[in-house]
């Protein structure tokens, strides 16, 4: 069974136990997110503008991080808020669709997954963190598809 | 030129203006562009989705960005004035992709 489906104007929500289970983790995972330049997720999911250019990206990290921070933030609250709908609007799907990608982002930073083909070597692993990325992964690619729809 | 003035039997020699040794010289800013980066993590149908969300593409030339990315490592898709280009790679960043500007 698809686990979200276009029904109108809304978004039918059809989630199984276990992945409604895997979806409540993610703000908790997500708001644990430390500014610590040691962490990988951290280094992964700070907004680097220009490359080449130190005072260039420092200016554009002063002028983008706080909006970066309250738009992610405003993304986990709609998906903790709005966890146990049946029904969703297009741009709360949207925030979630984000929330599940930034907590991807962080799980795979995390692991160390720095290059493409990590699914392969990844099933041999057999991690609990691997299962949850395959799990949010299937999720993100659900929405996708009913968001993708509508455009 | 000199100039003569009436009824007198003068001539007034014009000044002599030295040219500036300064030479100026005005670099265009011919604009910026926005770079999105491969990364082993976002899913090839998200990617899609964000370029056609964002920046209006067709389903075909999100397809093309996207595995232009997944290809080559990278792909431009947008450029514009420093505030524009800076707003689109804020709106990626916001999607968790790797974006970045060069100068154009």
């Amino acid at each position: 069974m698809y686990p979200f489906m276009n029904s109108g104007g809304h978004i039918a929500v059809l989630l199984a136990p276990a992945e409604r289970e895997v979806l409540r983790a993610v703000p908790i995972l997500l708001r644990n997110r430390s500014a610590d330049p040691g962490d990988p997720a951290w280094a992964r999911l700070r907004a680097v503008g220009h490359l080449d250019d130190p005072d260039a990206a420092d200016r554009f990290g002063d002028l983008t991080a706080g909006m970066l921070e309250s738009a992610l933030t405003g993304d986990r609250d709609r998906l903790e808020e709005t966890l146990e709908d049946d029904l969703l609007d297009p741009a709360d799907a949207e925030c979630w669709l984000r929330a599940i990608g930034e907590a991807r982002l962080k799980v795979a930073a995390r692991l160390g997954i720095e290059e493409d083909g990590w699914e392969g070597e990844a099933v041999e692993a057999e991690l609990v963190e691997i299962t949850v990325l395959r799990m949010l992964g299937f999720l993100q690619e659900s929405l996708v598809a009913v968001l993708s729809e509508r455009i | 030129m000199a100039a003569v003035i009436p009824g007198r039997d003068v001539t007034i020699a014009p000044d002599r203006i030295d040219r500036p040794e300064v030479r100026e010289t005005f670099e265009v800013d011919r604009g910026w562009q926005v770079v999105v980066w491969n990364d082993p993590v976002n899913l090839m149908s998200y990617v899609v989705f964000v370029f056609r969300r964002l920046f209006g593409h067709s389903l075909e030339e999100a397809t093309r960005l996207m595995l232009a990315v997944h290809h080559e490592g990278r792909a431009v898709v947008a450029h514009g004035p420093l505030e524009k280009a800076e707003a689109d790679c804020h709106r990626l960043h916001h999607h968790g992709l790797w974006a970045t500007l060069e100068r154009l």
